[in-house]
């Protein structure tokens, strides 16, 4: 396995856990899939499509997320937002983002000093 | 029909019927929007050039579907070390099984009975219904892992005095791989080279009916055999009732071997011409007795082992020990 394709593997890793914390506070406010990806792309996190829509419906199945079908713009649109579960879930979920990125800015700071 | 449709037909043969509408609806509202989007950037309708490459940042249908779906293993990476090894081990097996045959088959025929091309053909065959078989094992093995989650509920108590009652892993898979080969070819799933040449008349070996009236025994006894020493080796650890199971079966085979030996004949030649086999069948009789009695050797072993076994798991049992 090349370096480049190791690097890949690891990146995915690392950004797949995240994704889900990025995506549950975004959806604190409502979004279709198409709207949400650019939004977060927007901000720094860019998800592939292939990602985002299945990762959607498998936080809706754990009850994390709600939806519902409505017209906009002539087109039939899949709106998300966080439920009152996902929001239960999303505090913890985010103080422990905090802590792991503290500790880890720590240890990348100190190096192997 | 549009290249999107066309698309959106291709992820839908790969879904299941119950998700197909909702997600295909998603996935067509998002993609238009896409399409849309990149339409607005140039200022014009895309061509289908366009609408193609688009589409291929999607993916292939397959793959988009996949992934909808939840992740399944036939044969997942927690089995797969043990599968590789059982795997190889049986290979060996059948390669050193129909090796023996042939040169058997070469001694008795004085110029070679089979040429090295025919071998190699049978033993590919044998290897690949034998592959076929461990993956279907494995596979179940994996099924019944997910559903009864038996590496979740690993107990760390049994590294407790794990050296004194620890399986050892490669009696425990050729075991299994013998016990499997043995089994296959007694059902008469696996056929394995019977036929010889001898003084130029192709002779067919088979069992004689004396072997007919243990065919339910042994296919029991066996059939138990494999389940506890697939049991063994996913738990790695034996207890006082497993040691206890594998000295009963061991004792139940001993009989079984024991009336076997003392029929006669133990097996039957049929040739299609006229010839004098006679001394032929003699060695082939011969041949299998003393298989037999080695047979019994390696039981009367087995069950030495396991009794010292139980034993020692006895005394663990006792407080102070």
């Amino acid at each position: 396995m090349s370096e480049q394709e190791d690097f890949d593997k690891l990146r995915h890793e690392l950004r797949r856990g995240a994704i889900v914390l990025a995506v549950l506070a975004q959806l604190q406010g409502e979004h279709y899939g198409y709207s949400l990806r650019n939004t977060l792309r927007d901000r720094g996190i860019e998800i592939d499509e292939g990602t985002l829509y299945p990762l959607l419906r498998r936080l809706e199945k754990q009850g994390l997320l709600s939806s519902e079908w409505r017209e906009d713009a002539k087109r039939r649109k899949r709106y998300y937002q966080i439920s009152t579960a996902g929001s239960r879930v999303l505090l913890p979920l985010r103080d422990e983002w905090q802590k792991l990125n503290q500790g880890i800015q720590n240890i990348l700071d100190r190096g192997d000093a | 029909m549009s290249i999107l449709k066309t698309y959106l037909a291709e992820v839908a043969s790969f879904l299941p019927k119950h998700k197909r509408d909702d997600i295909l609806n998603e996935l067509e509202s998002s993609i238009q929007e896409q399409f849309d989007e990149r339409s607005g950037e140039l200022g014009r309708t895309l061509n289908q050039q366009e609408e193609l490459q688009q589409l291929k940042r999607w993916g292939h249908p397959m793959k988009v579907a996949g992934a909808y779906l939840p992740m399944q293993y036939l044969i997942g990476p927690s089995l797969l070390p043990l599968f590789w090894h059982v795997l190889k081990l049986a290979a060996a097996v059948v390669v050193a099984i129909h090796l023996t045959l042939w040169v058997i088959g070469a001694w008795i025929a004085g110029d070679g009975s089979l040429s090295l091309w025919d071998l190699a053909t049978q033993v590919l065959n044998t290897l690949l219904f034998v592959a076929a078989n461990v993956v279907v094992v494995f596979a179940l093995l994996e099924y019944s892992g997910q559903k009864l989650a038996w590496l979740e509920n690993w107990n760390p108590s049994s590294l407790l005095n794990r050296a004194r009652t620890t399986v050892n892993r490669s009696d425990m898979v050729s075991n299994l791989v013998t016990e499997g080969i043995f089994l296959l070819w007694w059902n008469g799933s696996l056929a394995l080279p019977a036929s010889f040449v001898y003084k130029g008349t192709e002779v067919v070996s088979a069992l004689s009916p004396a072997w007919q009236s243990v065919f339910w025994p042994v296919n029991c006894i066996l059939g138990l055999a494999f389940i506890l020493h697939l049991w063994l080796l996913i738990h790695s650890h034996w207890h006082l009732w497993t040691a206890c199971a594998d000295l009963f079966l061991n004792l139940a085979i001993l009989p079984v071997v024991l009336y076997i030996l003392g029929s006669d004949p133990l097996v039957e030649l049929h040739i299609s011409v006229a010839a004098n086999t006679e001394s032929f069948h003699l060695s082939i009789e011969q041949g299998v007795r003393y298989a037999l009695w080695f047979i019994l050797l390696v039981i009367l072993y087995d069950l030495y082992k396991q009794s010292r076994n139980i034993w020692q798991l006895r005394l663990q049992r006792v407080p102070g020990n």
